[in-house]
């Protein structure tokens, strides 16, 4: 009788062992923090206080998804707002750290806003085209990244435009004055918040067509 | 004056009218134009008939050792249409034995479709691998290709080549000075088929070094198997397959795969038909955890073509695109196009 109840046991243990073995082979990822229902990786976590609809802070996060891939071209729709000093930084195909990619940057001077197209290949300052924008306001800008293109080609138009043209937008990289940019070597997208909010940031197919 | 290569083209050809005629021996000035008109429906698209392309062609020998080649063409960029060199080059096939050479602007002669204008291409649109990987309308760049019929039994000929590289594929600006210019070969070569059928087959590679430092290498096998009956072209099979690596200077390598296949029957001398297989998926594909991202871009497109001399094509394709994503549908999409083309004058003939 003893013999039996040990034979059970063991039938018992490893059934149960095989229970748990098939239990941990399925999915059992943590699910990701969302941000506008798009899950999203924290690159720094700094001061970035984060909900669903609202990201403020100073800190970093990553788009969980990637682009299609390096060589692709999409759009970008951004609302912020910016504390005095404060920046917010739009990354396209970047690294996962978001590293080497084609990023474009707003910071607030007063009420001035300064703006910047960064890749490897250098800065550029395009804060002239922003001239007589309010920064302490809520914006929203809609910013193609042609990273199909070599350079990549960057164009960025107010957020009530719907004729998404290169006459229409408010700034085109490959625009005289603005020195030619390079191309980012990743398939990642994010943010860089440093005293700021982010209500949206909305990635769609591109809005110019060559 | 609003395209000054327009004036001088329109003079060029006011002046060959009164050059020497054309001549057995070839030293006549040799002019041809193609027009390439595409019309696109679909629910979401352009929906609208546009001259995709107009091709001024000038063609001669320069001497008894040299030949010229002016290729001028004008795309729709932004409403209008602009008149750029294509293609400008000096080149022989005499001065050294067994070798042809040319030096300037052209397209380079990788794979099967890069070689050909689009115009001439057996279907409308390029496959994605071509857009992707060279350029939706072939890889044009400026540098010297040289090339060679090794001295074997059977036909084995070697093209190598190497251009400034300063841009690659589709750019508006002058581009940057590349760390590692663009190189590329391709050896190719022919066998018979059973039922006097001929196959060419090319393998194929190309490098690059941008100034940023990402290393692109491609490489590729293009295969064109013919049968004929008399003249006509009863059955062509064309297919390319390339694979591609970027390496940045530092990150990960995005490594690329994409293929089309075409096979095209004709029913008679004057009307073809043929169906595009195309598959292009990046295999290196992550996303932000890691994890492996499966991703399959497809299409289908059935096309019909009605020749009725080799100056004049009328094609109608219908375009049944996808994108797979994890498993799912992201995008799909269904394109009828319509395009017409012909060809005045001399047009220079294809070698296989």
């Amino acid at each position: 009788m003893f013999k039996k109840t040990i034979q059970t046991s063991l039938k018992s243990l490893a059934v149960l062992g095989l229970l748990c073995v098939l239990n941990a082979c399925g999915s059992s990822s943590t699910t990701s923090p969302t941000f506008n229902s798009v899950e999203y990786v924290v690159v720094n976590a700094g001061t970035l206080s984060a909900t669903p609809t609202n990201l403020s802070g100073a800190g970093s996060l990553v788009f969980k998804a990637p682009l299609s891939q390096v060589g692709s071209k999409n759009s970008y729709r951004v609302t912020f707002t910016l504390q005095d000093t404060g920046s917010v930084t739009l990354v396209a195909n970047s690294t996962v750290a978001l590293a080497s990619g084609v990023s474009v940057k707003f910071t607030r001077s007063g009420n001035t806003l300064n703006a910047s197209l960064i890749t490897t290949g250098g800065t550029t300052d395009i804060s002239s085209r922003f001239t007589g924008v309010d920064a302490s306001t809520a914006l929203t800008y809609q910013v193609d990244v042609h990273n199909d293109e070599s350079p990549a080609h960057v164009l960025l138009w107010d957020s009530a435009e719907t004729s998404f043209t290169t006459a229409a937008a408010r700034v085109n990289s490959e625009n005289s004055g603005l020195n030619a940019l390079g191309q980012g070597t990743g398939t990642y997208w994010g943010l860089v918040l440093d005293k700021a909010t982010v209500t949206a940031a909305v990635l769609s197919t591109a809005k110019f067509s060559e | 004056m609003k395209n000054p290569i327009l004036v001088v083209l329109i003079g060029m050809v006011f002046l060959s009218s009164f050059s020497k005629a054309e001549s057995g021996d070839g030293t006549g000035l040799q002019l041809s134009t193609a027009g390439d008109i595409v019309g696109s429906l679909s629910k979401d698209g352009k929906n609208k008939l546009e001259v995709r392309e107009a091709e001024f062609l000038v063609f001669a020998p320069i001497d008894h050792y040299f030949d010229g080649v002016l290729n001028l063409a004008a795309h729709q960029e932004n409403g209008a249409a602009l008149f750029e060199i294509h293609e400008l080059t000096i080149g022989s096939t005499k001065l050294i034995p067994r070798s042809r050479f040319r030096v300037g602007q052209y397209f380079l002669g990788i794979g099967r479709l890069n070689q050909f204008h689009r115009h001439d291409w057996v279907f409308t649109s390029a496959p994605k691998v071509q857009s992707e990987f060279l350029h939706s309308e072939g890889l044009n760049d400026t540098g010297i290709e040289y090339g060679y019929l090794l001295p074997i039994p059977f036909y084995l000929d070697l093209t190598v080549g190497v251009t400034n590289g300063w841009v690659f594929g589709h750019a508006h600006t002058e581009g940057s000075k590349p760390y590692f210019p663009t190189h590329y070969a391709r050896l190719a070569t022919y066998n018979g088929l059973f039922a006097n059928g001929g196959m060419q087959t090319g393998i194929n590679y190309l490098g690059r070094t941008d100034n940023q430092g990402t290393k692109t290498s491609l490489f590729g096998l293009d295969l064109t198997a013919k049968w004929k009956e008399a003249s006509v072209l009863k059955f062509l099979f064309q297919s390319e397959g390339w694979y591609r690596i970027k390496t940045p200077s530092s990150g990960v390598s995005e490594g690329a795969i994409g293929f089309y296949l075409f096979p095209q029957y004709a029913f008679t001398s004057t009307l073809q038909l043929g169906v595009r297989f195309d598959g292009f998926t990046i295999t290196t594909l992550q996303d932000a955890t890691g994890a492996q991202i499966a991703n399959f871009d497809y299409a289908m497109v059935p096309t019909l073509t009605y020749k009725a001399s080799e100056f004049s094509t009328i094609r109608a394709s219908y375009n049944f695109k996808g994108t797979r994503f994890q498993g799912q549908t992201i995008n799909s999409e269904q394109v009828f196009e319509l395009q017409a083309v012909f060809i005045l004058g001399s047009h220079p003939a294809h070698d296989f």
